[in-house]
């Protein structure tokens, strides 16, 4: 009796010594070590797609995201789903409505929302899902402020037009899920810097700098994609070399969280009109997964 | 006589048998998986396009028990975000385990919009192992946070050795 007593505690001071080990792990990625099961990735755009982060009161915002749920491996299509929805604090509920159609052909749900004429400042969004077969996701912005949904009276029209939708979902089924946005680096090479930095956009003058931005998962494990298990990763665009992405720390001293960027400084006389960015992973362990995201070149 | 022959021949092949085997055995080289986190103090003195770094914490790992990591090296601050580095650097576990490594090529700390805070990913290879990881050899891969403000670090350890 007395050996398990004994054992009992070994147990629970080891267990308590490796949850405090966790617990001051440092290392935690956006959103963090685990994500899932349902693997939700989403965008702010103008109704039109142009990808923004700053409205005006009473402007029209439209959501748009794509699912995958990790026990099938599958995309979520609208049989598939109990709800989805954008929940907005003090705000209805947004519904997400499922139709490749009209929408972006790797983004097919979408919801749109009319800001409030009183709306200010930081707009903190969550999208969530549960599937009918009962698994759940959420769906967070990236904690840099800039880039996060705000309202704001004197907010810089989003550039445009939005690139045309080229981008489509990688044939097979998929094995990562991956997140990708951009925004409008502070030091672009060849062109006046923007009022806000850092703010999401798809649309880029020639000469500004596109900064990619991304977070993705192992839809095996549910492990999010860190340095721990991806041996590269990069993006490419026609003619130009790859650019390989980073994995850092980015936000506010005490809010930073950690994922994948890198800047490419568009040439002066790179073609005008929608390019499709290519973004790889290549994982330790051999496992490569892509994902295909469209920008729009204007002068 | 004869019998006495026979069976000397017979241990003879079985003694001969074992050994092949054994040393077939024995040169057959067995995954040691190395498992670990540390944490410690790091400082970086920049002069000019090169930073001098050194660091040193504790922690454990997995064949190594509880233990140190030291480490000294140069970066090349020319190139950002990412920093190119290389080094060389020690891990002491119990009884008498110690690894002497040195970084391999493609060793890279990115460092986020102000400097402050740098992601690290290295793949080190064991120049020589003493104690439980005696004659290991192999790779193993470092990943973790270097805080330049707070002038710490916390890493994780993980690869297979092969002793």
């Amino acid at each position: 009796m007395r050996a398990i007593t004994i054992l009992a505690a070994a147990l629970a001071v080891a267990a308590t010594v490796t949850a405090s080990a966790m617990a001051a792990d440092p290392l935690l990625p956006f959103p963090s070590a685990k994500a899932g099961p349902v693997f939700i990735a989403a965008h702010v755009t103008t109704t039109d797609g142009a990808l923004s982060s700053w409205f005006k009161p009473g402007e029209q915002v439209t959501f748009r995201a794509f699912a995958i749920d990790r026990k099938t491996n599958k995309l979520v299509e609208a049989k598939d789903v109990k709800y989805f929805y954008v929940t907005i604090p003090s705000q209805p509920n947004v519904k997400l409505h499922f139709d490749p159609a009209v929408s972006m052909k790797n983004m097919p749900w979408t919801g749109t929302w009319t800001v409030p004429s009183t709306a200010a400042g930081q707009v903190s969004f969550r999208i969530l899902i549960k599937l009918k077969a009962k698994r759940t996701g959420e769906f967070v912005q990236m904690p840099v402020a800039t880039s996060q949904l705000n309202i704001a009276s004197n907010a810089m029209p989003a550039l445009g037009p939005a690139p045309t939708a080229q981008a489509v979902t990688a044939a097979g089924k998929p094995v990562l899920g991956v997140y990708v946005d951009s925004v409008n680096g502070t030091r672009p090479a060849g062109a006046a810097p923007r009022l806000v930095g850092c703010t999401q956009t798809n649309v880029f003058k020639r000469g500004e700098q596109f900064v990619l931005r991304a977070w993705g998962m192992e839809l095996k494990t549910g492990d999010v994609l860190s340095t721990d298990n991806v041996k590269e990763a990069h993006f490419s665009i026609a003619g130009q070399p790859d650019t390989v992405l980073n994995w850092g720390a980015h936000g506010a001293t005490g809010a930073k969280v950690f994922f994948w960027t890198n800047a490419w400084n568009i040439p002066a006389t790179f073609p005008l009109g929608s390019t499709t960015v290519h973004v790889v992973y290549t994982l330790e362990s051999g496992i490569v997964g892509t994902y295909d995201y469209d920008i729009n070149i204007i002068p | 006589m004869k019998r006495l022959s026979g069976t000397f021949v017979g241990v003879a092949i079985f003694v001969a048998a074992a050994v092949t085997a054994s040393s077939a055995l024995a040169a057959t080289p067995k995954p040691v998986l190395i498992s670990g986190k540390y944490a410690g103090t790091a400082s970086t003195k920049v002069e000019g396009d090169v930073v001098t770094i050194s660091a040193a914490g504790t922690g454990s790992a997995t064949m190594l028990g509880k233990g140190k990591i030291t480490g000294a090296g140069t970066g090349d601050s020319s190139q950002q975000p990412c920093i190119p580095f290389g080094g060389t650097g020690t891990i002491t576990g119990i009884v008498g385990t110690k690894i002497t490594y040195k970084l391999l090529p493609g060793a890279s700390s990115c460092g986020d919009e102000g400097g402050h805070v740098f992601s690290v990913k290295t793949k080190l290879t064991v120049v020589k192992a003493t104690g439980k990881l005696l004659r290991a050899k192999g790779i193993l891969t470092i990943t973790g946070v270097y805080d330049r403000d707070a002038g710490t670090f916390s890493i994780k350890l993980f690869g297979t050795l092969k002793k």
